[in-house]
């Protein structure tokens, strides 16, 4: 239902529907902020990684396609690809990597409890967690961090043709995982 | 043993490869289904990453910020009624247009006429070329003709759309142009829809002959018309003057 209706706003949208881009704003702007925000650590940068794709977004620059898929995991993956490109510029200039601390799961408690992916976000979390430290140190690495397939191997140690099998490997036992527990309207 | 660049999917996602790297890469995609498979495995399996971030809460003027700075990109657009005629529509709601400053001119007629010269020289050997002898790197990929709005059978021009490597340009080339004013110019647009995007301006020869190259840097807007307006000042967002020729692609 929801996607259906995200397709059909971004329709809207397309054509200069300032009302229709106002609602797909304020139905992303928390994922994708707090998405921002996990992949670059930095709010000011998560708040320009917001800008980018927003903007592009209204002027057409970033184009859906409705054909290739569900629209918010087009807007995810802009977001993705513009925080990681943010996070090498950054780490660039300032000559130190941002993210030295982090895990893929983090301890925090959130703070917004009636956030609406809280149990997209428990059950994937749950499913993250019973992988091993390798198999998330691969995904952290791979997917939030967006680092190569060299400085994956030197990382993790492995070398470098084996890089690819090993992140194949941890999501499809994430993904295995994730279906076992419970989540029968999985694929929907 | 598997091509080499089967190695590369990683990169290829992350983006860690140049644009060369990548163009290759896609090359390799159309004939590799193991890597399309395995690329369309990893677009699945990462789809419900994001929803593994911790909500965080943006700042209260973000979003008015934000909006504010997505409406000021875009200007709308004024398109003179020959244009409208020549196109046949009239849906103009809500035209809007976007900022040209993604689009670059790169060589401007009369600046470095023999660069254009040597270019649309080559544009003409390919096209009168039957057998399809390309030269070099450069691929002819369509060529349109635009004509006289007006029914000024004198005037012509052509526009070629040539690939090289990783670029797209267009050369084009007109003849015979109406004259113009001291500080009046010919300004060429590329219109997908209700949106015009400035390719280039230039001021023709004493006989009116003019020409030039422009990078499309969009190419994967999909175009629909070139067309040429007399203008008093280069590179406007949407034109002012009238059309003189136009050309459907
Ligand atoms: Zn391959």
């Amino acid at each position: 239902m929801v996607e259906n209706n995200d397709a059909v706003l971004y329709e809207r949208l397309a054509a200069k529907d300032k009302q229709a881009f106002e609602t797909l704003y304020d139905r992303y702007e928390k994922l994708l902020f707090s998405f921002a925000f996990k992949i670059t650590k930095d709010r000011g940068l998560a708040e320009e990684v917001m800008q980018d794709v927003f903007v592009k977004l209204w002027n057409g620059t970033h184009a859906f396609d409705s054909s290739k898929g569900k629209f918010s995991s087009w807007l995810l993956t802009i977001t993705r690809n513009k925080a990681i490109d943010m996070i090498r510029k950054y780490a660039k200039h300032e000559h130190v990597e941002l993210m030295d601390k982090d895990s893929l799961i983090s301890d925090e408690k959130p703070v917004d409890k009636a956030v609406e992916w809280k149990e997209d976000r428990e059950m994937i979390q749950s499913a993250v967690s019973k992988l091993n430290t390798e198999q998330q140190k691969v995904i952290d690495l791979f997917y939030f961090k967006g680092f190569s397939q060299q400085k994956i191997s030197e990382k993790c140690g492995v070398p470098l043709g084996t890089v690819k099998g090993r992140i194949r490997l941890a999501l499809k036992h994430l993904r295995e995982t994730l279906e076992k527990g419970g989540r029968s309207d999985y694929e929907a | 043993m598997k091509p080499e660049q089967c190695h590369h999917l990683i990169d290829y996602f992350n983006g860690t490869m140049t644009n060369e790297e990548s163009a290759e890469f896609e090359r390799h995609l159309q004939e590799c289904s193991e890597c399309r498979e395995e690329l369309a495995e990893i677009r699945t399996l990462t789809e419900d990453l994001p929803y593994l971030s911790d909500p965080a809460e943006p700042s209260p003027g973000l979003r008015n910020r934000i909006l504010e700075a997505a409406y000021e990109e875009s200007h709308p657009v004024e398109a003179p009624p020959e244009l409208e005629a020549f196109k046949n529509k009239k849906s103009l709601n809500e035209p809007e247009i976007k900022k040209s400053k993604r689009s670059q001119t790169l060589i401007v007629g009369g600046l470095a006429a023999g660069l254009v010269l040597s270019l649309a020289a080559n544009v003409i050997q390919m096209s009168d070329d039957k057998d399809g002898q390309l030269v070099q790197s450069e691929v002819l990929e369509r060529k349109v003709a635009l004509a006289s709005v007006e029914g000024n059978e004198t005037s012509s021009a052509n526009a070629s759309f040539l690939k090289e490597k990783d670029d797209q340009f267009m050369v084009l080339q007109a003849d015979g142009l109406p004259e113009i004013k001291d500080g009046e110019l010919y300004q060429v647009w590329l219109i997908q829809g209700e949106k015009p995007v400035p390719a280039g301006y230039f001021t023709p020869d004493e006989k009116g002959n003019g020409a030039l190259v422009y990078k499309v840097t969009d190419e994967d807007l999909d175009w629909d018309t070139v067309a040429i307006t007399v203008e008093n000042e280069p590179n406007l967002s949407a034109p002012k003057g009238k059309v003189v020729l136009a050309g459907k692609i």
